[in-house]
């Protein structure tokens, strides 16, 4: 009798420490899901939901590692082999790191489908990128990239940026080479929010607003290469906010100096 | 021969990146995009082949603006988004069968184009101020060789000296193996 009581004791402490073990790893898995961006609750409301904020909003001086934009060097889903233009353009590229498999992702798929979506920037081109066929479904990915919407695997983009998990997006200034806001959230709303707030804090916001995009042509990018326009629209509204508006004498003062010296 | 690969390298000069798939190999300057794929309907150029069949006649693109998603062979799609400063290039792969005919006659890839090669009415899509230049060729030899088809268009004949330049500087980058 003593003996199976003895023998009881020791099979429930066994089974308690299995128990603490499992939940132990289950919390841990948790974590790592919370930690990749990745909400198990489908029901849970974009607002209150935490949002990881961009990580580097401005500046490539302060973070010269993380903020040198890199061109995308894959394929194509269900296509060959691409290589797809980032720095050396003139327009912003906002860079999507998606997977099919992200329950998170679900919703971006859903707000990039969205015909004529408006983008930060006001000359912002969208690209979807996911991992190489060997870590994620080629085919799904492809079923889920909508039409008209540039898409490339390269598991190297990801490196290249840091990508700690999806979704994860990057919008990089193709004039400057540098990345402008980096980071994620739960919701296009939530993250349109974050992207306008880092170009406004690395003074590239807009101030007109973007013309629609053709998806079907121009791949969800604005087609203008408006960013001059774009920079002369911030200068004009600078000046006119400081009183200084067209025909203003402050103009013509130094114009007046200069010739004044010849 | 199937095998692709796209890698990121240094060769060439900071942001040049070497594309190669399907035998057919090109380095992308900075500011330039490419893509290699392989026919959709090759039995459009095939007549031996059925509907449907896959190919693997390679078509190349590449240009110096963003290239949209949903594109013809011969540039259908790209074009129209086109400024006075782009260049939209395309190689497009003919079935081997065709070789021995005489548009294919000219051996070798021709890496150095003219300005004087380009015309407004050499295009496939006429667009306002656009040129546009066709070679055909195949390269390799004997039982290897490949027919195909080179088509440039600049987005403003008045630009032709300044974008031949540019072109020929990627042209020069393709190597057939």
């Amino acid at each position: 009798m003593t003996l199976l009581v003895v023998l009881l004791a020791i099979a429930v402490g066994v089974l308690t420490l299995l128990v603490f073990g499992l939940l132990r790893t289950h919390a841990e898995i948790l974590r790592a899901l919370d930690r990749a961006g990745i909400s198990l609750d489908d029901s849970s409301d974009s607002a209150s939901s935490p949002v990881l904020a961009p990580q580097s909003r401005v500046s490539a001086s302060e973070q010269p590692q993380t903020s040198q934009a890199h061109d995308l060097v894959g394929t194509v889903p269900a296509g060959g082999a691409a290589k797809v233009a980032v720095i050396g353009v003139n327009h912003f590229t906002l860079l999507a790191f998606l997977s099919p498999g992200c329950r998170t992702c679900k919703r971006f798929w859903e707000a990039f489908a969205v015909p004529d979506l408006e983008l930060p920037g006001g000359n912002t081109r969208l690209v979807i990128v996911g991992q190489d066929p060997a870590h994620d479904s080629e085919a799904a990915l492809a079923q889920l990239v909508p039409p008209g919407v540039k898409a490339v695997l390269s598991s190297a983009a990801w490196q290249n940026y840091d990508v700690p998990g999806s979704p994860y997006f990057v919008l990089v200034d193709g004039v400057s080479n540098r990345v402008v806001g980096a980071g994620s959230a739960m919701s296009w709303q939530q993250l349109r929010d974050l992207l306008n707030q880092a170009l406004d804090d690395a003074g590239l916001a807009s101030t007109s607003s973007q013309p629609p995009s053709d998806a079907r042509q121009s791949g969800r990018s604005q087609s203008g290469r408006s960013r001059s326009r774009g920079r002369n629209a911030r200068a004009d509204q600078a000046l006119q906010s400081a009183g200084v508006g067209p025909g203003h004498s402050s103009l013509y003062n130094a114009l007046s100096v200069d010739q004044d010296q010849q | 021969m199937t095998s692709q690969t796209a890698s990121a390298s240094l060769i060439g000069g900071v942001g040049v990146n070497r594309l190669a798939a399907h035998g057919v190999s090109l380095e992308v300057p900075a500011g330039w995009e490419a893509e290699l794929s392989t026919q959709q309907d090759p039995a459009a150029l095939d007549p031996d082949l059925q509907p449907g069949a896959k190919s693997q006649l390679v078509v190349v693109h590449a240009a110096n603006f963003s290239l949209p998603t949903e594109r013809g062979d011969y540039g259908r799609g790209a074009v129209e988004a086109m400024d006075a400063n782009s260049i939209f290039v395309a190689l497009i792969e003919f079935p081997a069968a065709s070789v021995d005919r005489r548009l294919f006659a000219a051996a070798g890839f021709p890496t150095r184009l003219r300005p004087a090669d380009f015309a407004t009415d050499q295009v496939q899509r006429s667009l306002p101020g656009q040129a546009g230049v066709q070679r055909f060729f195949h390269v390799g030899t004997g039982v290897k060789r490949r027919p195909f088809c080179l088509y440039a268009v600049l987005g403003a004949y008045s630009k032709r000296a300044m974008l031949v330049a540019e072109l020929n500087r990627l042209l020069s980058s393709f190597s057939f193996y």
